[in-house]
């Protein structure tokens, strides 16, 4: 037992050792040692072997900390700080000498930075949905395969089958047309209201500030709202046993009695809603529908209990549908919460959700951005650096060790980034609000993005150490002899590496501007193809008494027609069971439809393919006729043998009071809902009014129109508040996420083109100054201007052209792949790639030749005098 | 050169040096200020203490004979030097002086009023 320091008590004995061998003086290193060993033998009988560890090397360090340089200066007495000095000096002094390159290197690598955490704060964002509710890991929604909607009796049912699976289950059903909601003499429409059940509370982490949260939403005909709704009906005042009168009806209100305020929902919320009514409500207003195994009526959540797998209860569902529903083979799947909104859109699906495909392109294009600016920083670092060949060479001769060399290039290189990241953050605070105009979202930076903050110091030290490694290492490794008796050397260092950067940047800038463009080929082509009817000039309202507002508008002279619909193109269609007359005996087919008033047709300016439309004059019409789309025929002449004219085939409605209807017409095909999908097939059938209203307008006079239009709505509909929206805006809002990720693809491309270009010019400018020379000794000689312009160019176009021919090709996969998502969509033509080449090699030129220029144009003389 | 004064913990250390007469090494010394003062010091901060110390002529050092329960190693042993108790007394009868003109605020005998 001659060293137990060396042997078992320790974990690391050696690395102790060294460490004190390093670091304390000698004449105290065999004192400090023992008393160490002491020390840790004494801790060690009485604690744990860790926490003895722990004791001794938090001593040992302490040692070496109280110690730390003595040892040195108790020998040579060079002076290590003051020659630290001396570097931090000359850095600062090599970045004042050259301050526009400084400013290039230092402004590109912030903003590439800046973009980059923008990105992510926003995709980050993206990912923190429904992450505030405390059971977040334990609530799923009961999803039917593609759909999101389920039965209204199953979550109570689940809840009472398996009591130890499911702790809680909640039902949220939405009222999808807005609400006109009164309070005394004032009237505001509410579109976010839900009906949920009364455990709302216990399983989401919503606070309530005023109420009791048990009970808040028990009786039938109360209301819990939101704080913001709250401040706008009651002010001031206290909410709680005031009532509102809700229109659910035109002319017929229902009181209810607020019995609770919340906090207003965070806008990471998947479900939002503004006011919330007890389904106790709706239960009663359904009667037996509310026990309806067969209709997708709203939203299932169930709180698992700890530890539960939701396979296991997955797994139970065929059994529980037998029992209950008489359904054994049908089967449901559990959706984690924090997945909804980022999972793939279902049917009947509610609230704002996000393509997950664009959070990851908005990832990608971080990833570029970062790249781009780190390789331009990286770029421009080594090249400035080659310059200093002979400061190497002499530091060398003056006895700095190479270790320090090293270590100067890389301080200076990460002095730099680091202030690249201070300026980046900066940036990132000043373009917060643009930013959040271009991506439809409201970005804070708050404590939770600390962890992000700290990846971006690690990313800063690591591009910086990155820019310094290689004139560390090549520079470092130079003979003084070498440098200082010829210049030359180390002019060539590095350049194949700074050439394959040039390559890499171009190519990415290319990639992205192929990419922007075609995004917006594409969202300018869905905007302007023919959607099978006329969008434009079309008012949508909704009433609730469109007899009376029809009769009343066409009697104004702007208005060309009027009719009513149960949705509108844009707006989800619901699915429903159909027999054609043909069809097998027990045999359905599910078809979407919806419901139009007279003259619907003609308000939309939709045509018939055969047949004809809707017709008052003929009385069977109400009620009994219908119409299918060209989609619908074929799809029945195919799948079902269909054979021979349709109308006058006869349709079985299957669905709730079974019904039969005679089709009168075929509609041509329209685009009813969104171009990223094919037509479906539709039946579509009539009933004289809906709540939803057209009126096409003329276009002289449109707001002389709109005026007689709210004159006769102040008549018809006392309560509601006049508003309309026009039809093509309406149907943009289907392309808002494409139209964004234009948007912010256009601006980022930019900016990588921007920073690409600081890179080139930087890069440019170096090489002009680096062959002054070789320039002055060529004019000298004769050469003209342009061919010096064309010797300085072509180097980098060279490099371009490479790029290009690399991007390219990536690209058309790319944009094959994403426009593989749509239905209808742009063929790729050679136009865009032909384009995004000239105009990378277009800006490449321009900006070199700024810098060739000059130097063409430099008299010789001047060149030539400096030797 | 620095001067001869002496800090607050130096004066501590020394006082613990003197305590300890002839065991007075590193880590007696921590322990003598923890048990006694209740400082808890890391062993780098004596060690950091006691070359000033040194430095400054108030106490010498030499090795002990090696001991067998440190792996054998030998202690270094501290003892004051007779500068180093003078600076002491000097340093305590400054402080009995100052405390004498506090006689107005009822504490002139060291705080028993």
């Amino acid at each position: 037992m001659s060293h137990p320091l060396f042997t078992e008590s320790v974990v690391f004995p050696r690395l102790a050792v060294w460490l004190l061998e390093r670091y304390t003086p000698p004449h105290l290193l065999e004192g400090i040692t023992g008393d160490l060993e002491e020390q840790f033998a004494e801790e060690r009988a009485e604690q744990r072997r860790g926490v003895a560890q722990f004791l001794f090397w938090k001593e040992l360090l302490l040692v070496c900390l109280w110690h730390r340089g003595r040892r040195k200066a108790a020998y040579h007495q060079a002076n290590v700080f003051d020659m630290w000095q001396n570097y931090f000096k000359i850095a600062v002094r090599t970045m004042r000498r050259q301050p526009g390159f400084s400013t290039i290197n230092v402004l590109g690598l912030s903003v590439g930075m800046a973009c980059c955490m923008l990105l992510l704060l926003y995709i980050q964002h993206e990912r923190s949905y429904d992450q505030h509710h405390a059971h977040a890991d334990r609530i799923y929604r009961v999803v039917d395969g593609d759909w999101a909607a389920t039965p209204p009796p199953l979550g109570p049912a689940l809840h009472a089958d398996y009591p130890n699976y499911v702790e809680q289950a909640v039902r949220l059903m939405p009222q999808r047309s807005p609400v006109p909601v009164g309070y005394r003499d004032q009237v505001f429409t509410e579109p976010n209201i839900t009906f949920a059940d009364s455990n709302y509370f216990a399983v989401f982490s919503q606070s309530l500030l005023r109420g009791d949260p048990a009970t808040a939403l028990l009786r039938p005909y109360t209301v819990a709202i939101s704080e913001q709704v709250a401040r706008k009906y009651f002010g001031n005042e206290d909410p709680i046993g005031q009532s509102l009168m809700f229109y659910f009806r035109a002319e017929e209100g229902w009181d209810f009695e607020v019995t609770g305020v919340f906090a207003d929902q965070p806008d990471t919320e998947h479900y939002p809603f503004d006011i919330l009514i007890p389904f106790s409500t709706m239960a009663e207003w359904l009667g037996q529908w509310a026990e309806n195994w067969n209709w997708a009526a709203l939203y299932n959540y169930v709180l698992l209990t700890e530890g539960t797998n939701p396979a296991r209860l997955e797994t139970a569902l065929p059994d529980f549908f037998g029992r209950n529903a008489g359904q054994p083979e049908r089967a449901m799947q559990l959706q984690p919460l924090r997945d909804i909104h980022l999972d793939a859109a279902k049917e009947k699906d509610f609230g704002p959700r996000t393509n997950v495909a664009y959070v990851i392109l908005l990832g990608i294009i971080a990833g570029f951005v970062l790249l781009v600016a780190c390789v331009n920083f990286m770029n421009l670092t080594t090249a400035r650096a080659t310059e200093r060949a002979k400061e190497v060479g002499m530091r060398k001769t003056l006895g700095a060790p190479r270790r320090q060399l090293m270590g100067q290039f890389l301080g200076e290189s990460v002095l730099l980034s680091l202030g690249s990241l201070v300026l980046a953050l900066g940036l990132v605070w000043l373009a917060q609000p643009l930013f959040a105009e271009l991506a439809g979202k409201q970005l804070v930076l708050t404590r939770a993005h600390l962890g992000m903050l700290v990846a971006f110091l690690a990313l800063a030290l690591g591009v910086g150490v990155l820019g310094g490694l290689y004139p560390a290492v090549v520079l470092s490794r130079f003979v003084p002899a070498d440098v200082l008796r010829n210049a030359q050397a180390g002019r060539a260092a590095g350049a194949r590496l700074r050439q394959g950067l040039v390559v890499g940047q171009f190519a990415i800038a290319t990639f992205l501007m192929v990419g922007a463009a075609v995004v917006f080929q594409q969202l300018n082509y869905m905007q302007h193809s023919d959607l099978g009817f006329d969008e434009e000039q079309v008012l949508v309202m909704r009433t609730g008494n469109y007899p009376v507002m029809k009769e009343k508008l066409q009697a104004v002279p702007g208005v060309v027609s009027v009719s009513s619909s149960s949705e509108l193109p844009g707006e989800r269609h619901g699915m429903y069971p159909i027999r054609m007359e043909g069809m097998p005996a027990d045999s359905s087919v599910n078809l979407r439809s919806t419901s139009v008033s007279f003259d619907y047709f003609e308000t939309m300016g939709m045509t018939l393919a055969a047949g004809r439309a809707f017709d008052r004059a003929i009385t069977t019409d109400m009620g009994g006729a219908a119409i299918l789309n060209e989609a619908a025929v074929e799809m029945l002449r195919e799948t079902y043998g269909l054979t021979g004219r349709f109308v006058g085939k006869t349709a079985d409605w299957l669905w709730g009071d079974p019904q039969t209807f005679t089709v009168v017409g075929v509609v041509a095909d329209y685009h009813y809902a969104s171009l990223h999908s094919a037509v479906e097939p539709l039946i579509i059938t009539m009933r004289p009014a809906h709540s939803r209203m057209q009126v096409r307008v003329a276009a002289e006079d449109f707001d002389r129109t709109v005026a007689q239009i709210e004159a006769i709505w102040a008549e018809v509909e006392p309560v509601s508040p006049f508003a309309f929206t026009l039809l093509d805006t309406q149907l943009d809002a289907l392309y808002r996420a494409e139209r964004r990720l234009g948007n912010v693809f256009t601006v980022f491309t930019l900016l990588t083109i921007f920073i690409a270009c600081l890179g080139l010019f930087g890069l440019a400018a170096f090489t002009a100054s680096k062959r002054r020379h070789e320039i002055g000794v060529r004019k000298v000689m004769g050469a003209s201007v342009g061919t010096i312009l064309l010797l300085l160019t072509k180097d980098f176009a060279r490099l371009v052209i490479i790029a290009i021919a690399v991007a390219l090709p990536l690209a058309y996969f790319a944009a094959q792949e994403w426009l593989g998502a749509f239905a209808y969509r742009i063929d790729l033509g050679a136009g865009v790639f032909v384009g995004a080449a000239l105009l990378a090699l277009g800006i490449a030129v321009l900006t070199i030749s700024y810098q060739a220029v000059k130097a063409a144009r430099l008299n010789p003389v001047e060149a030539l005098r400096h030797d | 050169m620095k001067g001869t004064h002496l800090g607050e913990f130096e004066e501590l250390v020394l006082l613990c040096v003197c305590n300890l007469s002839d065991g007075a090494y590193g880590l007696a010394i921590r322990r003598l200020l923890g048990e006694e003062v209740g400082r808890s010091a890391s062993i780098g901060a004596i060690y950091a203490a006691l070359e000033r110390l040194e430095g400054k002529g108030y106490v010498t050092s030499q090795m002990s004979d090696p001991t067998a329960v440190r792996g054998g190693r030998r202690k270094r042993l501290y003892q004051p030097t007779s500068a180093g108790l003078e600076t002491l007394i000097a340093q305590r009868q400054m402080r009995t002086q100052l405390w004498q003109g506090l006689g107005h605020l009822g504490l002139a005998d060291g705080g028993r009023a």
